[in-house]
């Protein structure tokens, strides 16, 4: 008894029409991912010295900037308004954030009432230097620092005056505006200093 | 390269075909062999690329420098015919066994299987990446989702399900919204309209073809419509679809895209097309109704697409 002939393969049945649509579709899918994704982002830059100045939290303990832990730093060296909340907004924003970072908030000679200081109170998270732990010349070298770091940008990027990315040799990495996109930058510039320190001897 | 994937892409061809490897007759020339391989393309189909891409381009109303411009027509173009190349490759066999087709390269045996691949293919590599460098790539994405939808899910379902009409109708609308995101980079309502129009304006169109082609498309194993489900039901699809297509048109007035010749034009001889269809749902001249209805969208799209430019022109000149 004859054998019927085997109906033919229809010719997309080849895997090589798979390879064929891939590649079609891979070329400009490729060219949409952002350029962040095939580099690594470029290191970043030292800004700025802080000086080793010793400070002393509520607790007593003792706060150096010098300690090897990166940390995000804002200094109310005097009282004021809406900047330094803005920037207390900033590190309130990050203290709530999946995997918080360090903070340091530095206050100078700071009424009991002022924003900087109730915002840092609500949050457990927050590094609190007192006016009688460092000496008056520790801060003033210290906000001097600071204000010099924030000098490397215009004011106009940074409103609210910016908060300092601090590495744990008191390097200055990055400042970030008191706003949305401040935080999401800050979150992100932590994220790479930590893997930078990760990384490093 | 492309040798090397027509060799890998060219498995298991249907037996059969006493055709199949007859190399390219010595006397014809090489002027014959451009003339088979532009045949590939569909020139007609993809010469209409020309307009419906860079009239999506034009339409944007983003200035695009002459490169850009150049290469989003081009490259569509190119990509559509890359396309059409190899639906010729992978219909052959059915292109056999109709009267309208069978004088093509392939089946009337002219060209060998595997150049006609290989010149797909070369088309298709080489526009998409040509978009995607040259214009955006959301433009060079949508090509190559028109490529692959078109090649390998429209030109094997044809065999299945007359629901493949659908699935070919998004090919065959992308070109305007490819000439819009290569010039703008993103998917606005103006461009998704453009989209639509084409988009419902094929669905009569092939209809009306299915209808007195339908002999021809069941000889050669092709589902179509009428076929499937009868003509009472496909003219009526004719008619429900048309309706939305004359309203689509009007829909880019009020986004300042189109003006009074699109309300005057597109809209007239809108109801007039719709008239047609309105006609075939009385009449059982199923044959004649078809080819006037078939030429009626002819002229519908056309009158149109006029219209959408002149008005282009008001705004630009005016």
């Amino acid at each position: 008894m004859a054998v019927p002939p085997a109906e033919p393969a229809h010719p997309l049945r080849s895997p090589a029409w798979v390879a064929f649509a891939l590649v079609s579709l891979a070329v400009p899918l490729a060219m949409m991912v952002p350029d962040a994704w095939w580099e690594p982002p470029p290191p970043l830059p030292h800004l700025a010295r802080m000086p080793d100045a010793l400070l002393v939290d509520r607790d007593g303990g003792s706060v150096s900037l010098h300690a090897g832990t990166p940390v995000f730093v804002d200094i109310t060296h005097e009282p004021c308004g809406g900047p330094c909340a803005a920037r207390t907004g900033v590190l309130a924003a990050l203290a709530h954030t999946a995997a918080p970072p360090a903070m340091l908030s530095v206050l100078a000679a700071p009424p009991t009432d002022h924003p900087a200081q109730l915002a840092a109170e609500t949050t457990d998270r927050w590094t609190l230097a007192w006016p009688a732990g460092p000496t008056p010349g520790d801060l003033s070298e210290l906000h001097a620092a600071w204000v010099s770091s924030r000098a490397t940008l215009p004011a106009s990027a940074l409103p609210g005056g910016g908060v300092l990315l601090v590495d744990g040799r008191g390097s200055v990495r990055g400042i970030f505006p008191a706003n949305d996109d401040g935080i999401a930058a800050a979150q992100a510039a932590w994220s790479h200093l930590v893997a930078e320190s990760d990384t490093s001897p | 390269m492309a040798q090397v994937a027509s060799t890998a892409l060219e498995l298991e061809a249907p037996s059969g075909s006493a055709q199949e490897g007859v190399a390219v007759p010595s006397e014809a020339g090489a002027r014959q062999l451009i003339r088979d391989l532009v045949s590939l393309t569909k020139p007609r189909l993809s010469s209409l690329v020309l307009f419906t891409a860079g009239g999506g381009l034009w339409m944007s109303g983003a200035e695009v420098s002459w490169t850009t411009g150049t290469a989003a027509v081009l490259g569509t173009t190119m990509v559509v015919g890359g396309a059409n190349a190899l639906n010729c490759y992978l219909e052959r066999d059915a292109d056999r066994l109709m009267a309208r087709t069978r004088t093509r390269p392939l089946p009337a045996g002219r060209l060998q299987p595997n150049l006609a691949l290989a010149f797909g293919l070369l088309l298709s590599m080489v526009s998409v990446p040509l978009l995607t460098a040259l214009t955006t790539p959301l433009a060079g994405l949508l090509a190559a989702v028109a490529l692959v939808l078109y090649v390998l899910v429209y030109t094997p379902m044809k065999r299945r399900s007359s629901l493949s009409t659908l699935v070919g109708a998004i090919p065959g609308a992308l070109p305007p919204l490819i000439g819009w995101t290569a010039a703008t980079g993103r998917l606005d309502v103006g461009g998704l309209l453009l989209f639509s129009i084409l988009f419902l304006w094929q669905i009569p169109h092939s209809l009306a073809i299915g209808i007195y082609r339908g002999p021809e498309y069941a000889q050669a194993g092709l589902k179509v419509f009428p076929n499937e489900h009868g003509l009472p039901a496909t003219r009526r699809q004719a008619f429900l679809y048309t309706i939305p297509l004359i309203a689509a048109p009007l829909a880019l007035i009020p986004l300042g895209l189109a003006g009074w010749c699109t309300l005057l034009v597109g809209g007239g001889l809108g109801l007039w097309f719709l008239g047609l269809a309105w006609q075939g749902l009385r009449q059982n001249g199923e044959g004649r109704w078809a080819r006037r209805f078939f030429f009626a969208s002819l002229i519908y799209l056309t009158g149109l697409f006029a219209a959408l430019g002149l008005d282009g022109l008001w705004r630009a000149f005016v």
